[in-house]
C-alpha cells in the first residue's frame, strides 16, 4: 500500500500506543513509570511546536474538525485578510486558522491575521500541524497552538490545544497523549527529510502524470502537499481505481471541491482533481510505482487501452 | 450504526465487473445498423453519462452497447449493467429497463442490493439516460414512436378517474388521494427511507406536496419521483390533479 494522503489518517508511527500500552495498563507499574511517560509525550509536543519543554505549557485534548480551508480570495486558493475580517462576528473571541491548505498546500496569511487579532483584542489560534520546519514555527506568537493528531501520523481523533497562558488548562487522556508525543517525536526527527526529501518527490510526481495540471504551482506551498487536475478524469472513479490498486491518494473530495470552489478553480476542473500529501515515509520506490500505476488508471478510465 | 464507505459494500460482482470494464468506449455505425446515443449529467457531481446502442434497423435489436462515463464506480458499474442488460434485446423491451433490474444484474445475494442506497444519485444519472435514448429511438424509427413515447399524454380511457371527483369537498379529495399515496406511491418510497406528505391542495387541483426523509434529498425527487407520483395520481384519481413539490 502507498499511502499519499497526509491529510487524513495516514499510517501511523509504529508503536505509537501499545509499545507503552503496559506502562498505564498494569497496576502493579502504575504509579512510577507513568509519570515519566506522560512527561516525555508533553515534551516532544512542545518540542515540535518550538518550545523548550512543557514545563509552562498548558494543554486541552482536541478532537476532530478543527480545520479552517481556504476561503474566496483575490487570488486564488489563499485565504485574504478582507475575507478573515469581515467573517468576524461580534462577541467573536478567537480566530484559529491553519498554518496552510491541507489540500492545495498553500500557505495562509498568519501574520496578517495576527495582528487583525490585536487589534481586535482577540485570540489568535494557529493550527501547526502541517508546518514542517522550526524556522516557520519560530515567532509567530499565536495565544494558542493547535495540532491535530492524523496529520502527524498519530491516532485520528486525538489532538491536543496547548496555550503558554492558562486559557485551557484540563487532564489530558493518558493513551491518546502519549500516542501523540510519540508522532510528534518521529516528526521531529523526520523535519530535515520532510521540507528537502518529500518536496523533491513531490515534483516528481507532479511533472510525471499525463496531461495532469498542478493547481497554484505559481504560488508559495508547503512542500509535501500537492493538487493536481487530470482532464477527462472524474475524481470519484480515479480514487476508486487507484484504491483498487493500492495508492491512496486523499480522499476528502467533497471538502477539496468546497475549497477550489471557494478559491475561483472552474467547476469542471473540480471534479477532476486529486490531492496527495506525501510524508516521511514516503520514499522514491513509492512514487515511482504510484506514477506507474495512476498513468494505467489514466488510460483505463479514457478508454485509451 | 457506523457503515462503511459504500463502495465497499458494493455486491462482490459489481465489484469484479469493475475491474474489467466491457462496454467502455464509443461505438460506430456500420450499414444497416444504427448508432442511437443518449446522454445524461449530475451537475452536483460533475458526472456524466453517454450510452451507445448499435440497432438493427430491420429487426429493431440492440446488436452492442457502449458506454462513456464521467464518474464515480456506482455510475460506472450501473452504466455497464444497462449496456450488458440492452444487448440482444428489442428497443421496445430495452426502454423498459429500471434501477432494479440494473441492480438485479449485480446481485450476489437475493437479499441483498448490490449497490447501496448512496447509489442512487448515479441510477437515476443511468435511468435519465436510458430515457434520453428512448426519445432518440422514437426519432429515429417511426414505427416505434408511438411506443416509446411515455411522456404522451395518458389516453382517458386508461385513466380510472374517481367518481364524482369534481363534486368531492377540499377534504374529501385530500382523503381520496391520500388514500392513493398509500397505495401506490408511500409503500415505494419508503423502500429507499423516504416520505410524501399532503400539504395543501389548492384551487384547481394544484397538490402541494413535501418530501420527508432520504427523499428530501434525492434528485430523483424532482425528476423520477415527482413524475410517478403525479402519474398515479392522474391515472388513480384525477387527471386534472398537477402535483408541485414544496421544499
Amino acid at each position: 500500500m502507498i499511502y499519499l494522503d497526509n491529510t487524513t489518517l495516514t499510517k501511523p508511527v509504529e508503536g505509537l500506543t501499545g509499545d507503552h500500552w503496559t506502562t498505564f495498563s498494569t497496576p502493579h507499574m502504575n504509579s512510577p513509570a507513568l509519570f515519566p511517560e506522560l512527561s516525555k509525550a508533553l515534551n516532544n509536543i512542545a518540542r515540535f511546536i518550538g518550545f523548550d519543554n512543557a514545563d509552562r505549557l498548558f494543554f486541552r485534548m482536541y478532537g476532530k474538525n478543527i480545520f479552517p480551508s481556504s476561503r474566496q480570495a483575490e487570488f486564488p486558493g489563499a485565504v485574504h485578510i478582507k475575507d478573515v475580517e469581515s467573517a468576524i462576528e461580534s462577541g467573536a473571541e478567537s480566530i484559529l486558522i491553519s498554518y496552510a491548505s491541507p489540500f492545495t498546500g498553500l500557505l495562509n496569511p498568519i501574520e496578517e491575521i495576527k495582528e487583525l487579532c490585536l487589534d481586535r483584542s482577540i485570540l489568535f489560534g494557529l493550527d501547526l500541524s502541517l508546518a514542517h520546519s522550526e524556522e516557520i514555527i519560530e515567532g509567530f506568537g499565536a495565544d494558542y497552538i493547535i495540532l491535530k493528531g492524523d496529520l502527524i501520523h498519530g491516532l485520528q481523533g486525538t489532538g491536543i490545544v496547548v496555550s503558554s497562558s492558562p486559557i485551557f488548562d484540563e487532564e489530558l487522556s493518558l493513551p491518546l497523549t502519549i500516542s501523540l508525543g510519540n508522532a510528534a517525536l518521529s516528526c521531529l526527527e523526520a523535519r530535515g527529510r520532510i521540507s528537502f526529501e518529500t518536496n523533491r518527490l513531490k515534483n516528481k510526481l507532479e511533472d510525471a502524470i499525463p496531461d495532469a495540471k498542478v493547481l497554484f504551482s505559481d504560488q508559495v506551498r508547503i512542500p509535501f502537499c500537492t493538487c493536481i487536475t487530470i482532464p477527462k478524469i472524474h475524481q470519484e472513479g480515479a480514487l476508486y481505481y487507484l484504491n483498487d490498486a493500492s495508492i491512496y491518494p486523499g480522499s476528502n473530495l467533497s471538502a477539496l471541491r468546497e475549497d477550489l470552489l471557494n478559491s475561483g478553480i472552474e467547476r469542471d476542473e473540480i471534479f477532476s482533481a486529486l490531492y496527495f500529501g506525501l510524508s516521511r515515509y514516503t520514499d522514491m520506490k513509492e512514487i515511482d510505482s504510484a506514477i506507474e500505476k495512476m498513468a494505467t488508471v489514466i488510460e483505463n478510465l479514457r478508454g485509451e487501452k | 450504526m457506523i457503515k462503511t464507505y459504500f463502495w465497499a459494500r458494493f455486491s462482490s460482482k459489481l465489484k469484479k465487473s469493475l475491474r474489467s470494464l466491457k462496454h467502455s468506449g464509443a461505438l460506430t455505425a456500420t450499414p444497416g445498423v444504427k448508432l442511437i446515443n443518449g446522454s445524461s449529467k449530475c451537475y452536483m457531481r460533475g458526472s456524466s453519462l453517454a450510452i451507445y446502442w448499435l440497432v438493427n434497423e430491420e429487426s429493431l435489436e440492440i446488436t452492442n452497447a457502449s458506454h462513456i462515463t464521467l464518474g464515480g464506480p456506482a455510475l460506472m458499474a450501473a452504466a455497464e449493467a444497462l449496456c450488458s442488460l440492452s444487448i440482444g434485446k428489442k428497443v421496445a423491451q430495452a426502454i423498459t429497463l429500471s434501477a432494479d433490474d440494473l441492480d438485479a444484474h449485480f446481485r450476489s445475494r437475493s437479499d441483498k442490493m448490490a449497490f447501496p442506497e448512496e447509489s442512487s444519485t448515479d441510477l437515476n444519472v443511468v435511468i435519465d439516460t436510458l430515457d434520453a435514448l428512448r426519445d432518440k429511438c422514437g426519432e429515429e424509427f417511426s414505427a416505434l414512436s408511438s411506443t416509446l413515447n411515455r411522456a404522451a399524454p395518458m389516453e382517458k380511457d386508461s385513466a380510472k378517474e374517481y367518481p364524482g371527483w369534481g363534486a368531492l369537498t377540499k377534504e374529501e379529495k385530500i382523503a381520496v388521494i391520500e388514500e392513493a399515496l398509500d397505495k401506490e406511491v408511500r409503500p415505494y418510497v419508503s423502500m429507499d427511507g423516504g416520505g410524501v406528505e399532503i400539504i395543501e391542495l389548492e384551487e384547481g387541483d394544484r397538490l402541494i406536496i413535501a418530501y420527508q426523509g432520504a427523499c428530501a434529498f434525492c434528485f430523483a425527487a424532482t425528476g423520477a419521483t415527482l413524475s410517478y407520483i403525479q402519474q398515479t395520481l392522474n391515472k388513480n384519481v384525477s387527471s386534472s390533479i398537477v402535483v408541485v413539490p414544496k421544499f
